[in-house]
């Protein structure tokens, strides 16, 4: 070995002593930094940070837990949810917690945000709470891909909401739990003011939509005078723009409805099949347009029954509306309305696109469209079956499907009603 | 024997939409007159006594739900038919219109409805073909 080679290796070899002293004192110095959150945490100190703070002290503590927080961040609809979390939390406190790190520190910080000086009703809540985490990460699991989301309430002696919203990633089989300590009050008057917000900025956009519908009508009617035929052609494409827009302004209203949790159930006397007839004549003419077949399956009996028209009128407008959509020319759908007890069963089949199968776990997220629809629909937004489904939840009840490409999609949506004979 | 013109009342602060109400229903054949919030709605409908009154909720000085309470104080005002035309969707709005007798579907959201159908649902209820 030569004088050259020698000083080389020497010199890599510091660079190596360099970078080994290096890495443990920064893991050290990592150590002791993770202890003194983990102590801060199982003290059931809840530090004033923001909720932000807490994610880049994240980053920085721990590149497994850096990377993992990269991922929910760029990760769609968890990304949106910490976002929206950490936005809405500003001034009130946050804190990421990972599971992995064991149960202690999660049932210090329990008790210490539900001030629930019962021991067994305290023990008895917490594993409620665990329980609900080991089913969603089994669940997770078993889905093999994909990002739960679960969230509990439970109200502070304080006063002050807490929102525990369990995340499981299975990607890298890790789980996180958010904790958000809100101030009631703070939390219920800003809920308040967002839905005024809304409510007026809908009934604001509304107006002149209604204006040009209405006028484009009447223009389309001829009573304005007759029209040429490029002069019908150009109105019946403002009117199909308008149509659209309409759609999305309510899309959007009952999307940021659902989201501030106003979605309120106002039951009326009402025949479900009545309600269907209604969506079915709104639709005739793109079923007529598709040359689609359309066959209406109903019970015998046609009960009385008590439900959110409204509510319903939004599930048959989405489900008969995709299938309306994503049927080509000549296909057929079918629509099966059953009574049991205490129920309605309807199932809406079609001859469509179908969903793709590794793309189904993903059909009620929002704004979610398969890459099919996408190509064979690119106006469409993706919030249809996220409303439905977020409407048959705070209804009670249940909504599946079955889907094959290029065969057909069925929606079984199963609601739970009151009154009727069956 | 001949029907008598049917007079309509529509209260409506916009007035766009006042105006393409007015001359299509006038168009039709009925006897229309307007008022641009609450409070002279109410008393247009107690001076003329139409056979129907359309009522928007949201508008300034009096709110349509405001009106319709006080208008079914009256003797007549208590059972003239009145549809709601709105484009407020609050479960709120809804239970209050109920209230006053205005069942669900004399609740129409004006986006979803085409003036046509507006016009029949109009005719429906006066009973007139």
């Amino acid at each position: 070995m030569n004088t050259k080679a020698k000083v080389q290796l020497t010199a890599a070899f510091s660079i190596l002593l360099a970078i080994g002293i290096g890495a443990m004192l920064f893991f050290a110095a990592r150590q002791q930094k993770e202890a003194s959150v983990k102590r801060s945490i199982t003290d059931g100190v809840i530090r004033e940070v923001s909720a932000l703070n807490v994610i880049t002290y994240n980053f920085l503590l721990d590149p497994t837990v850096a990377e993992r927080t990269r991922w929910i961040l760029k990760h769609e609809s968890i990304g949106a949810f910490l976002r929206s979390a950490v936005f809405n939390a500003s001034s009130e406190q946050i804190v990421l917690y990972d599971l992995k790190e064991g149960h202690q520190g999660l049932k210090a910080i329990f008790t210490q945000l539900t001030g629930e000086p019962d021991l067994a009703r305290r023990n008895q809540l917490l594993g409620q709470l665990l329980a609900e985490t080991r089913t969603m990460v089994a669940d997770a699991f078993r889905l093999a891909k994909g990002v739960e989301r679960e969230e509990a309430a439970i109200l502070h002696r304080s006063g002050a909401l807490i929102i525990i919203a369990l995340i499981v990633i299975t990607g890298s089989m890790m789980g996180f739990a958010v904790f958000l300590l809100m101030n009631l009050a703070k939390w219920q008057e800003a809920k308040r003011a967002r839905n005024e917000f809304i409510a007026l900025a809908t009934h604001r956009i509304r107006t002149p939509l209604s204006a040009a519908k209405w006028y484009t009508e009447v223009l389309l009617a001829g009573d304005a005078g007759p029209l040429r035929r490029a002069q019908r052609d150009y109105l019946e494409k403002i009117e199909y723009s308008n149509e659209r827009l309409i759609a999305l302004v309510n899309d959007l209203l009952i999307t940021a409805r659902i989201e501030i949790s106003t979605l309120i159930m106002q039951s009326e006397p009402l025949q479900v099949q009545e309600i269907a007839s209604q969506v079915i004549h709104a639709l005739t003419l793109a079923i007529k347009e598709k040359k689609l077949k359309i066959e209406e399956r109903y019970s015998r009996a046609a009960p009385m029954v008590e439900f959110d028209p409204e509510f319903l009128r939004i599930i048959f407008h989405h489900l008969l509306g995709n299938a309306v959509k994503y049927t080509p020319p000549g296909g057929k759908i079918t629509l099966a309305i059953s009574f049991k007890k205490g129920a309605v069963v309807i199932a809406v089949s079609d001859t469509g696109l179908g969903i793709p199968q590794d793309q189904q776990a993903r059909v009620f997220t929002k704004l979610f469209r398969a890459d099919n629809v996408r190509k064979a629909d690119p106006d469409g937004v993706g919030l249809g079956l996220y409303i439905v489904k977020a409407i048959v939840d705070r209804a009670g009840g249940s909504i599946r499907f079955e889907s094959k490409e290029r065969e057909g999609t069925t929606f079984y949506v199963t609601l739970p009603v009151a009154g009727g004979q069956y | 024997m001949e029907e008598a013109v049917k007079k309509i009342l529509i209260v409506e602060d916009e007035t766009l939409l006042r105006e393409i109400f007015k001359t299509q229903l006038a168009r039709e054949g009925f006897s229309v007159f307007t008022a641009a919030d609450g409070a002279a709605g109410l008393a247009e409908a107690l001076a003329r006594q139409p056979d129907l009154i359309l009522l928007d909720l949201l508008m300034p000085k009096m709110d349509g739900i405001t009106m319709l309470k006080a208008l079914r104080q009256d003797q007549w005002g208590a059972r003239v038919p009145v549809m709601v035309l709105t484009n407020l969707s609050d479960a709120a709005a809804v239970a209050a219109a109920k209230e006053s007798g205005v069942a669900y579907q004399d609740y129409l959201m004006k986006l979803d409805w085409k003036l046509e159908d507006i016009v029949k649902k109009i005719k429906d209820k006066l009973s007139l073909k």
